[in-house]
């Protein structure tokens, strides 16, 4: 069964954002981290539903690099995934 | 009445007595000290400033007085003699030379505003005012941020404050206390140089930052300390030795974050202080600016606020 990638706390978390980058605000933590736009990206959609990788290639296939296959495409999602996971802001169900 | 009414024989004695309450919106002090050194500086840096009545009710009881005991009278008789800072009452920090008394009084202020005015976000920050509009520019130290604040400050901007930039979540706008401005080393013989009419105090050496001297704030900066003014650049200035001057975007989530990490009590405001200093950088052209010269740099700050 595929791992659910969703937001540890949707209502503790305030953003925002400005051009290409954004600030998130942990309110649980007190911690601010600075956030590109693929993790924008990521979070919003996590705050929406939790979601597949699978799931998440395909919805932001448009988003990312043309260069980026199916399987770069993932690779690349997941280490931003780890990323926020690493700040307590996401986790897999 | 302004503390300059007082002579300095006048000052010393109620700095010795009953305490000097002095008005520094938007803060009420009461000071405290013997050493003498203190109202001579007092008087230099803080001529222009209200005196508040015995009995007004005060943000902040400081005192730096000579150290006492035998080990303070060991040191004396060593000519090494000690002042300590205290505040309510309790002693605070170590002792340091009496030499640097009045930069003490200087570190506790700032300490006491940024340990307990938490009805504002206190950054560290210098901010000037021109046009009604806020220049902040949020650095560490060696920056070269006094050096830009005491330029500009004595080139037509409006100084609000050198190290501490008050935000007032409910209104916006940013306040400062108009106190002097610090210089240190070779920044002092630059000042003097570059502006020959600013007062300065003696120099104080070898002190833990070097020799150190304080700008008095222009009296136009003091008249005007309860004007605030909303944020219309974050400039995060570095000095580079030889550096032409370059005034380079800088995106605004990574000035959000330098402005919490350089704020004192961020944390204490939780989404609040978030929500504000995202106001305030959102309302703000961001830069960082790199810098060599005072003349160029004053210059394309005045560059800046006529053209936006």
């Amino acid at each position: 069964m595929p791992a659910y990638w969703q937001l540890i706390r949707a209502d503790a978390l305030r953003v925002r954002e400005w051009d290409d980058a954004g600030v998130i605000y942990d309110a649980v933590s007190g911690n601010t981290h600075l956030i590109d736009a693929l993790g924008l990206e990521l979070l919003d959609l996590l705050r929406q539903r939790p979601w597949t990788l699978d799931e998440l290639a395909t919805e932001l296939h448009d988003t990312l690099p043309e260069d980026l296959d199916g399987e770069a495409a993932q690779r690349r999602l997941r280490l931003k995934l780890e990323q926020l996971a690493r700040l307590d802001l996401v986790a897999t169900a | 009445m302004t503390l300059a009414a007082l002579d300095e024989r006048a000052l010393r004695s109620r700095l010795r007595g009953p305490g000097l309450t002095l008005h520094l919106p938007p803060f009420v002090v009461r000071l405290h000290s013997d050493v003498p050194r203190v109202a001579t500086d007092l008087l230099r840096l803080y001529g222009d400033c209200d005196l508040g009545r015995d009995d007004e009710f005060v943000d902040f009881h400081l005192a730096v007085n000579y150290d006492r005991g035998l080990h303070a009278l060991w040191r004396r008789l060593a000519g090494r003699r000690q002042a300590r800072f205290s505040t309510d009452g309790l002693a605070a920090f170590t002792t340091l030379p009496a030499t640097q008394a009045f930069h003490m009084i200087e570190w506790g202020l700032n300490w006491a505003v940024t340990a307990h005015a938490h009805h504002y976000v206190v950054y560290h920050a210098a901010v000037l005012e021109r046009g009604g509009r806020a220049l902040v520019l949020p650095a560490p130290p060696g920056s070269g941020k006094s050096t830009l604040t005491a330029a500009l400050a004595q080139r037509g901007w409006r100084l609000l404050s050198d190290e501490l930039a008050l935000l007032d979540p409910r209104d916006g706008r940013l306040y400062g206390l108009a106190r002097p401005v610090n210089l240190k080393n070779q920044a002092i013989a630059l000042m003097r140089a570059f502006a020959p009419g600013a007062v300065l105090t003696e120099p104080v050496p070898d002190t833990l930052k070097g020799t150190l001297s304080l700008m008095k704030a222009p009296g136009d900066a003091i008249a005007r300390v309860r004007e605030g003014a909303r944020a219309a650049w974050i400039v995060v200035p570095s000095f580079e030795a030889g550096a032409e001057a370059s005034l380079e975007p800088l995106p605004k989530a990574q000035a959000h974050l330098l402005l919490a990490e350089q704020a004192f009590n961020y944390d204490i405001h939780g989404v609040d202080g978030f929500e504000a200093t995202a106001d305030l950088v959102d309302g703000a052209d961001c830069r960082a600016f790199t810098y060599s010269r005072l003349d160029d740099a004053v210059r394309v700050f005045d560059t800046l606020a006529a053209a936006s």
